[in-house]
């Protein structure tokens, strides 16, 4: 009975395999052919990209936050200037020294400069 | 230039496999990505990205009908979910009168096909409508031989019932 039903299925009309498949798989192979089968682009839920905008931006936030060392504690180095001069030193050693607003506002290295005797 | 020769018509044979492989396979697999979407455009896409993962690919795999059945399952999963409250039938009614089947009874079947459980749907679709043997089945789902024949002959018996009980 069950042998029936296979060979009824088996040579049962299937619904048939629209033009446009096959024109679009041909496309494919003559892109491939010719090197440039473009880079899959998957189709993703509009929210799903959102909420991964999303997770992104908060570990970003978080993982920067806590990366930022907090003022007061011991200084994380020494950065030697070997024999600078004009603005560069005292900028830098201004800076350090007064927690200045710019891009040193938060580090905690201390500069030394090198005269060559 | 030997080296490019030889990989130019490596490459050609390559494109030449996959062109007889789609050839001879096409029916198969948009009748699964169908029977998964139910979906014509769905399934046109499944099995196109099926097609593409198979040419990034570059050489054709050692059993390639697992392969490719397979990705259009991913393809399905993973991008193209179940759409629309008119699912598109897998079998072909009008054709059915044409050739000299009996359309009532293919309308039927179709009607049985839909009332199986998706892996039983997907099994029976996979061997009786595909021909697929229960290993390259198993290699597609990644389930047993075991599990897939068992899938199989409860979603034939149900037909079976279902059909009986319509006389």
């Amino acid at each position: 009975m069950n042998e029936d039903l296979e060979k009824t299925l088996m040579d049962a009309p299937k619904t048939g395999v629209p033009d446009s498949l096959d024109a679009k798989v041909e496309a494919v192979i003559r892109q491939s052919e010719r090197g440039a089968l473009p880079f899959p682009a998957r189709r993703m839920p509009l929210w799903a990209a959102a909420a991964a905008c999303l997770v992104c931006a908060i570990i970003g936030f978080f993982a920067g936050y806590g990366s930022v060392p907090e003022t007061g504690e011991a200084p994380a180095g020494v950065v030697y200037v070997k024999e600078l001069s004009g603005p560069v030193p005292s900028i830098l050693t201004a800076e350090t020294e007064n927690n200045g607003t710019g891009f040193f506002q938060k580090a905690r290295g201390e500069v030394r400069t090198i005269y060559r005797r | 230039v030997d080296r490019v020769n030889t990989e130019g018509t490596m490459e050609e044979d390559f494109h030449r496999k996959v062109r007889m492989f789609y050839e001879a396979n096409r029916q198969g697999l948009f009748t699964y990505a169908l029977s998964m979407t139910r979906d014509r455009e769905a399934a046109e896409d499944a099995v196109q990205a099926a097609v593409c993962r198979l040419l990034r690919r570059g050489r054709m795999p050692a059993e390639p009908r697992p392969y490719v059945f397979r990705s259009v399952r991913n393809a399905v999963v993973d991008v193209f979910r179940r759409r629309g409250n008119d699912p598109e039938p897998l079998l072909d009614v009008e054709a059915a009168g044409r050739d000299g089947h009996d359309p009532g009874l293919i309308r039927l079947l179709e009607q049985c096909l839909g009332r199986l459980s998706e892996p039983e749907r997907e099994t029976v679709v996979l061997k009786a409508l595909n021909g697929m043997t229960f290993r390259e089945i198993a290699a597609v789902r990644r389930r047993t031989v075991a599990t897939v024949a068992s899938r199989y002959r409860r979603g034939l018996e149900k037909m079976r019932k279902m059909l009986e009980d319509r006389g």
